[in-house]
């Protein structure tokens, strides 16, 4: 009963995405991860179905969640992201939706995921992604692609150490202008001394451009409250959020923080059935 | 978890103080093993001092080698080495010379004469930098709460205690009971039983520098008036919480002594009348002194730490007034002060007048056809060796009155600020483009807010400050320990363009609050107990031009430093720090400057090994990468031997380093050892080396002996030096002795 209402849900969603959103395929999903400075490797939540697969790897519950983001109050530059998870007796199954830009021009991306998790420790997951980029009276371009990520404990409940690569087979949008779809890696650690602290950072390098790091805090002040602080050098960027834990449901907020190009605010919603089996 | 009832049943609350120890942090790991024996648990009724008397003897056992190091007294070096990272961060951040000695003498005489846990308030704890607020804030709520102290390791039960911060503080602390702390039998006892110290001190660079070769007949320029030593001497009394009174005196080298322009002799004079704890008077000044308040956005005289590898250590928090006993001949206050204790409340009220060096210039004025006199600039230095530097002597008047109203309550408090100050000559207009919004005139009132408040383990601190043209500078942050093995710090700072105050000394990138805005954060982990991560970053903006950038400019700042003691006798850290910061193109011909990005990058490595109770060594590799469009490197690698044993009166230390820079911009600093109260942290820079070696002798119980011997050696550069202290020569040895006598 609950994966048929899940999937209805999930689909009712994917197709009311606004179409008011403008973006990239390689920022961070979920608020979460924004409030952390955009930390997306070492994390394991609904998004890391967008982030780093290899974290639904992890998830035990059927779980859906939506963010919405808006880059530097800029109308363009919306995200909009929907994911959800199925863990299954094989492994567990995740799907992505993405969709940024306007009716001008918009990037959206469908993408499927399966991640299995050994023991408790480690992680690996895969995704296959379906691209198409749009440009009004101009055409449309559709690409296949994957992304691969694995995550593992270091020590046990403590220390998660975090890498996803996009793109590793370096494809082109445009063979005549060599627009090319952008390769990423990234590594992160997450270190959880208690179960109310976590202290993350993490590189990230895109094949074509400078190194950036990033570092972050999350801070559970009470069961249901969780602050949140993180930056990115190079550029800076400084970031802050809250999390909200209700019952079932999970509200993250998010503000990002660049010094010529202003704020961008990011909200996601989390919603965990029930637990299966 | 904490104790909040008194009157609990002992039995559960000792259960409650196990769980608490347990869970709050990991070094009472060992106390599970000797579980309590409950059934000689003091039985209910009795008072909490005797369960807690119980619990310490048991807390003791795991901590008796802890106790014997106590009895060694852990050397102040520990201290002093944390301190010396602060300072060579500091210069390396403002390359400015700074006085140091005040505080490094706090620590001495706290080191000898420790502080007693049981009347130490919030800030005399957190003063030195010891503990953290909330560390402080809970030793002062456990006296509340339990009583005084009976011993130093009840100090194991204090919430937020840690091993390192115990161990930190055992030199300094002392635990008495009330009697017989500072009661004072009579007037006598006052004025004759606390401690004289005389120091004298001299030094010398050996080599002739230009500023004192004779002009040849014919000749013209300029020579300094004096010779090239330099006399210290300073006197001063002191007992301890009570009263302090002294003088000191300072010739710098080129000044003259007792001759000519010199009639007083030393060129500088400083004393001090400082009473503390007076019935309703927590303190009186008379003569030199200090005054600090909030965080240092109106009135901050003295040093104050800043960015450093102690990366939570952001906060400001000093006595409003303290006696100043140093030799710098600018930054302090000189006139009458006092703060009145009154219940929670504490009100603070000085004045000062004093005659500061200026450059005094006459205008012209084309209206009235008349002649004005305007100080162009204040003068730092505190030299009066050329006859320039003569004539800008005590050139100004300046005139402050104060006052700092503060509500307190342990760690937290309100506060209001006034400060009025008048000069008697103008400060000019300023006419460059950059300075333009900087004070000028002759009269400035600020006035300002500050606050700290202590939530659970969330320290939040902040000052507010106008001035009288209603610009702002403004301060606002938190310190807080998430976990014992976390802890954060973030500040943000908002000064405008034409805020200023004369003493002012905040937390930021430059000294003075204005023009800057800026972001930090900073995080300290113990993921292991021998292991420490300290990092921050530091994002800044100046909205207004500067000088030398001629355009507004931001610039980026991080740190992060790794320290392993694998054992108690070994010290390793790695450092890597990374500024950048925009200035004006070099080499830009065209009539329009352009900025470009100017980034520094320092790498160090630095070891210190204790092979024995007497001897330690210390290494340091550093590397310096300097780009401002073009790229260079400097390194600098040392090693330094120190012989200090208990029982024998001679002490050594010393140090051979190698330099290799391309030039000034890729220099490297390094904190040197000196004689008691004397330190330096020069730049090296070209290619050479350096050595020091440093003779410390207890010659009899009143009488203690150094002397320093120092040489630098440059082998790409026929001459030492710049200007007039330029030395005809690569070789540049400089001595310096010192005596003390105590009784």
């Amino acid at each position: 009963m609950i994966v048929k209402y899940f999937i209805i849900l999930f689909t009712a969603f994917s197709f009311l995405c606004p179409s008011i959103l403008a973006g990239s395929f390689d920022d961070a999903v979920g608020a979460r991860s924004s409030a952390l400075g955009n930390h997306t490797s070492a994390i394991s939540d609904v998004f890391s179905v967008s982030n780093n697969q290899a974290g639904i790897g992890f998830l035990k519950k059927y779980t859906f969640g939506i963010s919405a983001k808006n880059k530097f109050l800029v109308k363009e530059l919306s995200l909009m992201d929907a994911a959800a998870v199925l863990p299954t007796k094989t492994g567990v199954f995740g799907l992505g939706v993405h969709y940024s830009g306007t009716s001008l021009f918009s990037e959206s991306k469908i993408g499927i995921a399966f991640a299995k998790s050994f023991g408790d420790r480690f992680s690996f997951g895969l995704q296959f992604d379906y691209l198409n980029f749009r440009i009004s009276e101009y055409g449309s371009k559709n690409l296949f692609t994957f992304e691969a990520g694995v995550q593992y404990f270091l020590v046990p409940e403590k220390l998660l150490a975090g890498a996803h690569i996009n793109n590793p087979l370096r494809l082109t949008l445009d063979e005549e202008t060599d627009e090319k779809l952008p390769t990423v890696m990234r590594f992160g650690l997450n270190y959880s001394p208690s179960k109310k602290v976590s202290v993350l950072a993490e590189v990230e390098k895109d094949l074509d451009y400078a190194p950036v790091f990033k570092a972050g805090v999350e801070y559970r002040v009470v069961e249901k409250l969780a602050l949140r602080g993180g930056f990115n050098a190079n550029p800076f960027q400084a970031a802050f959020g809250i999390g909200l834990y209700l019952k079932n449901l999970t509200i993250d907020a998010a503000s990002l923080f660049h010094p010529q190009l202003g704020v961008s605010p990011h909200l996601s919603l989390t919603y965990a059935f029930a637990r299966k089996q | 978890m904490r104790l909040r009832e008194n009157n609990k049943a002992t039995s559960e609350a000792s259960l409650r103080l196990r769980r608490k120890a347990q869970r709050g942090n990991p070094k009472f790991k060992d106390l599970l093993l000797l579980d309590l024996p409950l059934c000689i648990l003091p039985k209910r009724g009795n008072d909490l001092r005797s369960l807690l008397l119980y619990l310490l003897f048991l807390f003791i056992l795991p901590y008796i080698s802890l106790a014997q190091e106590r009895k060694q007294k852990p050397s102040i070096e520990e201290i002093r080495d944390d301190i010396t990272q602060i300072l060579e961060t500091v210069s390396e951040e403002t390359d400015a010379a700074f006085n140091l000695d005040a505080f490094l003498e706090q620590l001495v005489d706290l080191y000898q004469k420790p502080m007693n846990l049981n009347r130490a308030s919030y800030e005399d704890l957190t003063n030195l930098r010891l503990l953290s607020p909330e560390q402080a804030d809970a030793v002062v709520r456990h006296r509340e709460q339990f009583g005084n102290f009976i011993s130093i390791y009840e100090l194991q039960a204090v919430e937020y205690m840690d091993v390192d911060a115990i161990t930190r503080m055992l030199p300094f602390v002392t635990v008495r009971s009330d009697i017989d702390d500072y009661q004072i039998q009579s007037i006598k006892q006052l004025l004759f039983e606390g401690d004289f110290e005389l120091y004298l001190r001299y030094s010398q660079i050996l080599e002739e520098q230009d500023g004192y070769v004779p002009l040849d007949s014919g000749e013209t320029g300029t020579r300094y008036a004096g010779n090239p030593s330099r006399f210290y001497t300073r006197f001063r009394y002191n007992f301890p919480n009570k009263l302090s009174y002294g003088f000191t005196a300072e010739k710098d080298a080129g000044e003259e002594f007792f001759h000519d322009t010199q009639p007083r002799g030393y060129d500088f004079y400083s004393g001090h009348l400082f009473v503390r704890n007076a019935s309703i008077f927590k303190s009186i000044a008379v003569g030199d002194f200090e005054a600090k308040f909030g965080q240092g956005l109106i009135m901050w005289s003295g040093f104050g730490f800043g960015k450093s590898p102690f990366v939570t250590n952001i906060k400001k928090s000093s006595e409003a007034l303290k006696p100043y006993t140093s030799v710098d001949e600018n930054n302090f206050l000189r006139g009458i002060g006092t703060t009145i204790e009154a219940g929670n409340f504490e009100i603070t009220g000085f004045f000062s007048q004093d005659r500061k060096d200026a450059n005094i210039e006459l205008l012209v004025d084309t209206l009235e056809d008349d002649f004005i006199s305007q100080a162009t600039s204040l003068q730092e230095s505190g030299l009066h060796r050329t006859e320039s530097e003569l004539e800008d002597k005590d050139a100004a008047k300046q005139l402050i009155t104060g006052g700092h109203i503060k509500f307190q309550k342990r760690a937290s408090h309100l506060a209001l600020t006034a400060t009025h100050t008048r000069l008697d000559f103008p400060l000019g207009a300023n006419t460059s483009p950059y300075n333009q919004f900087q004070f000028s005139g002759d009269r400035l009132t600020n006035f300002g807010m500050d606050y700290a408040l202590l939530i659970k383990n969330f320290y939040f601190f902040g000052e507010v400050a106008l001035r009288n043209n209603w610009s702002v500078a403004m301060l606002y942050g938190f310190i807080a320990s998430l976990d014992p093995k976390v802890d954060i710090s973030v500040a943000y700072r908002y000064y405008q363009k034409d805020y200023f105050s004369f003493f002012a000394n905040p937390f930021g990138e430059s000294r003075n609050p204005f023009n800057e805005q800026g972001i930090y954060a900073g995080i300290s982990l113990k993921p292991f107990k021998k292991i420490q991560l300290d990092t921050y970053i530091d994002y800044f903006k100046f909205p207004w031009l500067r000088y030398q950038v001629d355009a507004p400019s931001n610039g980026i700042d991080f740190l992060a430093q790794l320290t392993w003691k694998p054992t108690k006798k070994i010290e390793l850290y790695g450092r890597y720090k990374n500024e950048t910061k925009q200035e004006n193109e070099p080499g830009n011909t065209s009539k329009l400057d352009v900025l470009a990005d100017v980034n520094k990058q320092n790498i160090r490595f630095n070891a210190r090994y204790k092979v024995s109770e007497s001897i330690t060594l210390e290494n340091r590799f550093e590397y310096v990468i300097f780009n401002d469009g073009e790229k260079e490197n400097g390194y600098l690698i040392f090693q330094d031997i120190t012989y200090s044993a208990l029982g024998f009166p001679l002490s050594v230390s010393a140090r051979f380093a190698l330099f290799d820079t391309k030039s000034y911009d890729s220099r490297v600093y390094a904190y040197e050892d000196d004689v008691l109260y004397s330190y330096s942290i020069p730049g090296f820079y070209n290619k050479g080396t350096r050595f020091y070696l440093v003779l410390s002798y207890k010659a009899t119980r009143n009488i203690d002996l150094w002397l320093r011997f120092a040489q630098a050696y440059v082998s790409n550069q026929v001459t030492i030096g710049s200007g007039l202290d330029e030395i005809d020569g690569n070789v540049r040895n400089e001595i310096r002795g010192q005596v003390r006598f105590k009784f």
